[in-house]
């Protein structure tokens, strides 16, 4: 069935397929064959213009071509006879006015030789003038230089002279210098004279008073001794008055002994007198010798001074001397720099005479050109002159023949004009000729314009064509993609179609699946009814056993179950515990919330094997316990019979 | 309205998360349940029947249920299923005999189709005692490398030591948050 289907879809979409394609390509046919048409008849159109341009261009060039061909050839012999003779009389004209010209060239050239000697003449007098203004500069510059030169050289002779004095003052003050040297050096030989002197003054004075001490000292002694021999005396007196007897004795004693006093008196006396005169002597000489000290000193002192007087003197004569000196050297060196002065001076006299000589030898030898210049000038001009007659004959000359030249032109020019009347004609001739040609030459350009519009209009009908293909392609691109996507639908239908049969495929086994449900439901509850009959009769301990076997085995073989004299006591063990669990549970489910309740439910209705609507009753009184409004739920007949059955 | 109920709704924190803890008997499943919620560990007696309560961890509310382990009445488990959040499915690791039949109830039970979006944890219990199984040798034993679609994850857990549990419920809790 669903492979018909499939292939159903198959055929169905294959047709619709290859009616659309059919379609699309039926349509795009008709629009290529559209665009063809209009391109054929444009093209029709394009070659007839064409063709019948053709004609035209063949019927028209014979005429014309020979016209121009004729007319070309007479054009060209007037012109070639024209030229000819244009050009000849041309050079002759143009020979002759080279003549002319050249020659007054030449008179322009001789004009302004003349004005160019002219020129230098007068430049040649303006030199001569300069020249002798030069020169007299020259000599009032050389008067000048000689005055100054005398002045410098009085300068110099004045210097000189002074120069001869200083160097005499210098002379003199020098020998002034030396003499007072010498007296110098001997004042210095008797100043040491002097210290020997003095000397040998002090060396005396020391002796002498030496000697003086020496002689106190025995004057002294002496004294001492008469004092001790007057005490002698006196003890002897004594001695004489006591010892009277003995006074003979002793006054001879006495008298001898007084004697001898005396005469040490004497002698001592003596002895002083010598010495004070020695000493006298000595004095005298002391003051003599102090006296010459005293001289010498005086001479000494005086000598000092004189000598120091003499130095005070050199030194100011040095002092002068330097000032001669420097004076002296100051003056040579002014008049080394006049001296100088005087050679820059006379070496400049010597290169401005140089210069004006050799100025005015230039000057002179300028005069001497610029004369032989004139001289050469006027020879110049004279020549000139004469080749100006020349010339002016010549031109005379010329122009007689020029004349006559003319009046040949003039032969020649009315020559010409009859043949540019000739010319004219044929111009006129040939001017309709033209015309001819620019009509057929119009028509042509017409006949080009309209093949020229054709070609236009072909290039334009050609764009087109392109414009239409592009579109074509466009076109033909959007086709491939609706080919594409045409595909791909018709794909997913065929996978649609596939889908839906397998979902009516599904339904149908489903549809059949309820029924045997149904049916199978419908054994069920008449296998329970049975049952359930059955189970009214037995004893209880049989419920338990049932309920251990499970329940598609029940379902299967209620047969089994049905048998009245069951071994009870076999699963004793079992039926415990499945007891004990059962009031667990059954426990539990009274004391449980609601939510653990609902939870419980299964398990209690395996447990007691409760029908599905009996399951569904507890489970619709507990959401009403759970809710807070509603009503309660109504037990059915059937179930409410079972439940009291039970 | 609604904004305003799921603002109360988060205030109060997410709907309880319904977690099963199942096993063959005398696994450890009452004493896990205690140690979860109380902390504490309790003398128990077989559970015929289960025990339900209410564990917070991690600002998650868990509604546990411990159902009995007895040959005969596990096949009332599967009245448990509907709703499901995590299974905690534990092993005693020292019970190498019935470590096949273990085997068999678990894939039995991951075979339901209400089960499909639960998370599993294994607990390896009772590895306190000597001579037990190892995680690697449990792992191998209950043949949970076959196990593909499911997010799932082995512990090792000690539920009288109170050893490894927090590890477990840690996880459980990250992957019930990232489930949502």
């Amino acid at each position: 069935m669903f492979a018909s289907l499939k292939n159903k879809i198959r055929e169905e979409t294959g047709s619709d397929l290859s009616k659309l394609t059919a379609k699309i390509t039926s349509s795009t046919v008709q629009k290529i064959d559209n665009l063809r048409g209009r391109s054929h008849q444009g093209s029709t159109s394009s070659l007839n213009s064409i063709v019948s341009s053709d004609g035209l261009r063949e019927e028209g060039p014979i005429d014309p071509e020979e016209y121009r061909k004729r007319i070309v050839k007479l054009e060209a012999e007037f012109a070639r006879k024209l030229d000819t003779r244009d050009n000849d009389w041309k050079e002759i004209v143009k020979e002759k006015d080279k003549r002319l010209q050249s020659i007054e060239k030449e008179k322009d050239e001789a004009y302004r030789q003349i004005s160019n000697l002219k020129d230098s003449l007068k430049n040649a007098e303006e030199l001569k003038q300069k020249i002798l203004e030069h020169r007299e500069n020259s000599e009032q510059i050389e008067s000048l230089q000689n005055q100054e030169l005398a002045k410098i050289k009085q300068l110099v002779l004045q210097r000189d002279k002074e120069l001869l004095e200083k160097s005499a003052l210098l002379k003199e003050s020098n020998a002034q210098l030396e003499k007072l040297r010498s007296e110098v050096n001997r004042l210095r030989r008797q100043e040491e004279l002097l210290s020997d002197v003095q000397d040998d003054l002090e060396v005396l004075r020391h002796s002498s008073s030496r000697d003086l001490a020496h002689l106190a000292t025995e004057l002294a002694k002496c004294e001492q001794e008469r004092k001790h021999l007057a005490d002698l005396n006196s003890i002897f007196r004594d001695s004489i008055s006591s010892e009277n007897t003995l006074d003979e004795t002793v006054a001879s004693e006495k008298k001898l002994l007084e004697q001898r006093l005396e005469e040490a008196h004497l002698q001592l006396s003596d002895i002083k007198t010598s010495w004070s005169d020695k000493i006298a002597s000595l004095e005298t000489q002391v003051g003599r010798l102090s006296r010459q000290a005293a001289e010498e000193g005086a001479e000494r002192r005086r000598a000092v001074e004189d000598r120091e007087k003499l130095m005070e003197k050199i030194k100011q004569l040095e002092a002068e001397l330097e000032l001669s000196k420097i004076e002296l050297s100051n003056k040579d060196t002014k008049i080394k720099r006049l001296t100088q002065d005087i050679n820059e001076i006379s070496a400049e006299l010597k290169l401005l005479q140089q210069q004006n000589e050799e100025e005015i030898q230039f000057l002179r030898t300028e005069l001497d050109v610029s004369k032989t210049e004139i001289k050469v000038v006027k020879m110049n001009l004279e020549n000139v002159e004469g080749e100006l007659d020349k010339t002016e004959e010549e031109n005379s000359k010329l122009k007689t023949s020029v004349d006559s030249e003319h009046l040949t032109n003039n032969s020649l020019r009315q020559i010409i004009t009859k043949l540019e009347m000739e010319l004219g004609e044929e111009k006129a001739n040939s001017l309709n000729v033209q015309k001819t040609l620019s009509r057929v030459t119009a028509e042509k350009n017409t006949a080009l314009l309209r093949n020229a519009e054709i070609s236009q209009q072909m290039e334009m009908i050609k764009q087109k064509m392109r414009r239409q293909e592009s579109e074509m392609n466009d076109l033909i691109n959007k086709i491939g993609n609706l080919e594409d996507e045409n595909s791909k639908l018709k794909e997913s239908r065929i996978i649609e179609q596939k889908l839906n049969s397998s979902i009516t495929d599904l339904e149908d086994q489903v549809a059949e699946k309820n029924k045997t449900i149904k049916v199978l439901q419908l054994r069920l509850a008449d296998l329970k009814k049975t049952l359930q009959q059955e189970l009214r009769t037995p004893a209880n301990s049989n419920f338990q056993n049932d309920f251990i076997e499970s329940n598609s085995a029940a379902v299967l073989q209620p047969s089994q179950i049905s048998t009245k004299h069951f071994p009870s006591v076999v699963k004793r063990d079992e039926d415990d515990v499945n007891f004990k669990y059962l009031k667990h549970v059954v426990i539990k489910f009274l004391t449980s919330r609601e939510y653990e309740a609902q939870h419980l439910i299964k398990a209690i209705s395996t447990l007691l094997k409760f029908t599905p609507e009996e399951e569904k009753l507890i489970q619709d009184t507990l959401e009403w316990k759970k809710s807070w409004f509603g009503s309660k739920p109504k037990i059915s007949k059937v179930q409410k019979t079972v439940s009291f059955a039970s | 309205m609604g904004v305003l109920f799921s603002y109360f709704k988060s205030l109060i924190g997410a709907r309880e998360m319904r977690i099963l803890i199942l096993g063959l008997d005398g696994a450890g499943k009452t004493t896990i349940l205690y140690r979860l919620q109380v902390g504490e560990v309790v003398t128990t007696i077989p559970t015929i029947g289960f025990n339900v309560e209410q564990v917070t961890y991690k600002n998650l509310k868990f509604q546990v249920w411990d159902l009995g382990g007895q040959t005969s009445i596990r096949p009332y488990w599967r009245c448990y299923y509907s709703n499901t959040d995590a299974i905690i499915y534990v092993v005693d690791s020292a019970d190498k005999e019935r470590m096949g039949i273990s085997k068999d109830e678990l894939f039995h039970m991951l075979r339901e189709e209400e089960l499909q979006d639960a998370i599993l944890v294994v607990l390896a219990n009772k590895q306190d005692i000597p001579g037990c199984m190892s995680l690697k040798e449990v792992h191998q034993a209950l043949g949970l490398e076959a196990l593909k679609n499911r997010t799932f994850q082995i512990f090792k857990t000690s539920a009288t030591k109170g050893e490894g549990l927090d590890v477990a419920m840690e996880w459980l809790a990250n992957a019930l948050k990232n489930r949502k």
